[in-house]
Order: C-alpha cells, then structure tokens, then sequence
C-alpha cells in the first residue's frame, strides 16, 4: 500500500500554484508552492518533504524550509543539476520573482513524508548536533525554527560546501546565533580554499572532532547519502551514539535527462541472479542497492525500503568489510529472522550507493515479482 | 495499456497459498495484537510502544513485515497509512491509540488493526466501538448482498457518516495472501468492481472525527460471520 514516494504513485496528490522561484545562489533556487484551496490543507512536521510530480513516473523529493503554518506558502530549496529535467524547468521560471497571476503554474505534489522530525533530547542539557550538506540545510532550518526557542539546550549545526557560496544561508545562521546564545554554527569546506580560515573536511569529522562524547545527544543528518551513511557509522562507532537517537532522511538525488559528465559516478556491479547467472549492472551513485537492483529488475522492496519485509536481502560478496558495523537493529533483527541467515547478508535498501562500492558483488536472495 | 480489473488477475493464489495457513496468520496477528496492548500504559512515547510492538512480534516468529509496524496515540490516530507520526507523543490517561501490523509468518501475509482506549472519554470509546461496528456491517453487507468491493466502501462512507464520523479512503482494502501480495494487486479493495472472494481480502475502515483530532482503526480479513466468534 505504501512505499517510497520517488518508487511509486502516492495517492494523496495535491495541486499547488508556483508563487516565486528566485535565485538563492547560481545553483540553488528558492521555490514557493501555494496548495490550491479545495485540496485540504498540506499539514507536515519541521523536517519532513513532499514528492514534486514532474511526469506521471517521476517524481522530485523537497523538504519544506519551514515548519508548518496554516496560510503560508511552502518554501523549499531546489539545487539545480546540468541538465536535469526538473532543474531546467525551474531555472528557466527563476529569471523573475513573481510569477503571473494571469497564468498560473500548477504543480502536483504528495506528502508529507519522512520520520527526520525533531525529537526532545534524551536528557535536559544534552548537546543535539546537525549535519547538512548542499540544501539539506533546509529540513535543518525548519527543526532549527522549531527547537531553539523551546529549549536552551546547545545545538551545533556543522553546514558543509565545496566553496563559500554554496552556504547561501550563512548570514541568518549567523542572526540565529545572536539571537539564541545557545545555537553554534560551524560552517565547513570539503578542500582547502584561498582566504578560508574556517574548518576544512568533512562535517561528520568536523563534528566528531568536536563532540567526541555523544552518548546523550541527538544527531540531525540531511543531505548526501555518503555523508548520512559515513556520519551514522562514526558516531554509532567512535561516539558512543546510540543509534535510535541518529535521525536522518538520505536525500536521493533524481537522475537528469541528460546527465552531466561527472555529477553521478557510475559503478559497476555484478548480481548473481538466483538461477546462478551473473549480470553486471551499471548504477548511479547517491541512490540505494535496493532502487539499482529495482532498475535493473533484480528485486523489489515491499514495504518501501522500511528495512521491514526483507525482500530486497542480498549476499554481499566483496567490499563486506566497508560495509559492515553499519546495521541499524531493524536490520539486524530482521536478517536474523531468515532460516538460512548468514553473516554476509544485508537488506539492500539499507545500503547507499557511494563511489567507493564500485565493482560491488552481490547474490540476489529473492527474485523480483 | 489497461490496468487488468477482472477477477481472474486480481485474485488469483500465488504459487505458496494455503487458506489453512492463511488462517494461522491471521490468528497469530490478532493475538499478537492483543498482546501489545497489553504492554502499553498511559506514560508510554508512541515510539517505544512501536518498538514493544517489534519485540512481541520477533519472539511470535513474525520480525519480518510487508508493511511497517504502527502504533499510534492520541492525534496520531488520525493519520493515513504509511504518514508518519507527529513525534514524541504520550499516551494519556484517557486517551486513544490505535495498532496496525502486517506480519509475515514464514510464507504467508497476515493484517490487523484494531483501536483501544485508556480512560473514560465517551467519544473515544464511541469511536474505537463504531470502527469494529462499521467493519462488521459493511462485512455482513458484503455476505448478504455479494456486494463488490467500489459498493462495500460506498456502504462504509455512509454508514459512517451516519454515525457522525469522516471514512478515510486513503485506507479501502487490499489484497493479501502469500508474501508478496504485490505481485498479484496492490490496489485498493475500494476500486475492485466485482464481488470479492473470502480469505483474500481485507477489509479496512478509518474513521476520524470530523474536526477534533482523534480517529480510530479497525482491519481484518474478509471473511463470513463463522470467523468471528466475539460479535
């Protein structure tokens, strides 16, 4: 009945209007969607996104920037990607603040989505920390609007871009830090750069770095699927994190029309189906094991990548090692429940596709439908 | 190219179906669900009763789902399948919670709902009572009157209007069976146009009020009157 609003049609279709899309930076646009009156209204948590029907098939997931208010516009942060489909029709709308109300733009959209919603720290006095990358800073900014003015409990919020400009919220961060003495934002770089004197790496090493002692704390992760993956393994592992208080919603990036060279490695990985053939298949990095093995018709998940029917349960071959300590305990539970369980197993829904899996080998468990 | 409507591709068994089977999930589910009920005291974070909830399922043999597992308090009760909840809810001392489980015993899908109260609030316990009424009359309608599915839930709208209540038609019935059902139909029961066969279809009905936040939750196979013994 349900599953992953980008591998299926939800059924809670809305229609909205476009109000704006303006520039926030060469490569992010700001989009306002007004849902149509009649719908009903789109009520969501802080944190949550909504699915941008493009085609009938295709499908853009956004998180809302704000947290909910009757009345309001929805707000979301829409990186542009040469090329992509979704990304040239916004570009091509960004060029004036306000849109004609003589012929309005319709969008179909469905949600809310997502479980990345702010949750009370486990201990008063605990230090919550935020991880994003690119724009998944606006889900961080929604539950930032929620949380600091409820509680004086510190929050640090590490923020990562390839250059300055790519942190395109950094000066009401900023205000934010005025404003609440107990909020701290750190922004990051993935290189070093001319002129930057701040930190340099990675956020969850950043972070790590900062917060080695995480046993009482929450930690908010938006953005890349590598950096949530990487994130959740080095705080679970090196920081005491309990892994119920690591809360995260990987942002699978869609596939362009015409994708640009270079913005979604592709790997090579070979499935042996369960008649014993082997097949090498191409994917795209940024997406699941479980969505590359659905493409290709391998498998299929059920309940939608929930980590719950374990339809989608692989044999994973090499590269074990690198993925290994990175089982959430549905997972592992779960796996263990099979009659022929074995130590190599992993449910593919649960593995996010980086550049460093290429060449990956896996053993198809249960033939597609 | 049509999406196929027929009986024949809708409800057609999958290679593993086994109806005596089909009976001892569903058993299974409905003691399972009574057993987390026992287990959830006004106090309870709707999170860690969804987490009791796991836990009785994987020692009852059923860790394994073809849906997610809900428990949801208070103003959750009002929400769709598959929408998350609102975090970080508190069952209260008179209040109202509904379960929804679809556990997979060995080859065979089982689903259940139910809603329960833990105070004296009259409008709750209305509420949860009209859910498991409105099932039973829209399932006896289904007997009496080989009503096909699109006229079972036409029959539930009104009847729970009557009562006073919202249907929620986002939740219509669905097929079950062998795991996976998916493979056969995914649609809803709502959309089917002939008279659907016992054993291999659930019925659902949420019902909300309509303004306050609260609503109520019941599923079951559809099945004739000799299933359900507690009427």
């Amino acid at each position: 009945m349900s599953s992953q609003p980008t591998e299926t049609i939800p059924s809670n279709v809305q229609t909205a209007i476009l109000e704006e899309a303006v520039h926030l930076n060469p490569n992010v646009v700001r989009v306002r969607l007004r849902p149509k009156s009649g719908n009903g209204r789109f009520i969501y948590s802080a944190g949550q996104y909504l699915a941008l029907h493009i085609l009938e098939s295709q499908f853009r997931c956004y998180s809302m920037v704000h947290d909910y208010e009757p009345d309001k516009p929805l707000e979301l942060h829409v990186r542009l990607y040469p090329g992509g489909l979704f990304s040239e029709w916004v570009r091509q709308r960004a060029t004036s603040k306000l849109l004609s109300s003589n012929d309005p733009v319709e969008l179909r959209l469905s949600g809310p989505y997502g479980e990345c919603t702010w949750k009370s720290p486990s201990r008063p006095g605990a230090t919550t920390v935020m991880l994003a990358t690119g724009t998944g800073i606006a889900p961080i900014w929604a539950l930032l609007e929620q949380a600091l003015p409820a509680s004086s409990d510190p929050v640090f919020l590490y923020w990562g871009g390839r250059v300055p400009q790519d942190l395109y919220l950094s000066d009401p961060l900023r205000g934010l830090e005025k404003a609440f003495p107990h909020f701290h934002f750190v922004p990051v770089m993935c290189d070093p750069i001319p002129g930057w004197t701040g930190r340099v790496g990675t956020v969850e090493q950043c972070a790590a770095s900062d917060h080695p002692e995480l046993r009482q704390s929450r930690v908010y992760a938006c953005g890349s699927p590598s950096m949530v993956q990487a994130a959740a393994a080095l705080f679970i592992k090196n920081c005491g994190l309990d892994e119920d208080h690591f809360h995260a919603d990987p942002f699978e990036h869609p596939v362009p029309s015409q994708e640009a060279p270079g913005e979604y490695p592709t790997l090579n990985i070979f499935v042996r189906t369960p008649q014993g053939h082997e097949e090498k298949i191409h994917a795209r990095t940024g997406i699941s094991l479980m969505t590359a093995l659905s493409d290709s018709g391998h498998t299929q998940g059920i309940c939608g990548g929930r980590a719950t029917c374990g339809n989608c349960r692989v044999k994973v071959g090499n590269h074990r090692a690198r993925l290994f300590g990175e089982q959430t305990k549905s997972e592992r539970r779960l796996l263990a429940s099979f009659e022929d369980a074995l130590p190599e197993h992993r449910l593919s829904c649960q593995i996010a596709l980086t550049k460093d899996l290429d060449e990956l080998r896996v053993e198809i468990s249960t033939p597609s439908i | 190219m049509n999406m196929p409507t027929s009986p024949v591709d809708l409800e057609r068994y999958g290679p593993n179906f086994d109806a005596e089977q089909m009976l001892a999930v569903r058993d299974m589910t409905r003691k399972a669900i009574n057993q987390i009920v026992k287990s959830i005291r006004p106090g309870m974070v709707e999170e860690d009763a969804v987490e009791i909830a796991r836990d009785i399922l994987a020692v009852a043999g059923m860790t394994r789902g073809w849906h997610d597992v809900y428990v949801r308090f208070g103003s959750n009760t009002t929400k769709t399948f598959g929408a998350p909840s609102d975090p970080g809810v508190i069952l209260g001392a008179d209040d109202i919670f509904l379960i929804d489980i679809g556990p997979v015993w060995k080859k065979w899908e089982g689903d259940g709902g139910d809603t329960f109260t833990t105070g004296t609030n009259q409008e709750y316990a209305r509420c949860a009572k009209d859910a498991r009424e409105i099932f039973h009359v829209v399932r006896e309608h289904w007997a009496k009157n080989s009503a096909s599915g699109k006229a079972l839930y036409d029959f539930a709208t009104a009847e729970a209007e009557k009562r006073g209540w919202k249907l929620n038609l986002d939740l219509s019935g669905h097929r079950i069976g062998d795991f996976p059902h998916a493979a056969i139909y995914e649609g809803p029961l709502a959309d089917v146009g002939f008279t659907p066969k016992p054993m291999i279809w659930v019925l659902e009905i949420h019902i909300r009020h309509p303004s306050k936040p609260f609503g109520a939750f019941f599923e079951d196979m559809l099945l004739g009157d000799e299933f359900f013994s507690t009427r």
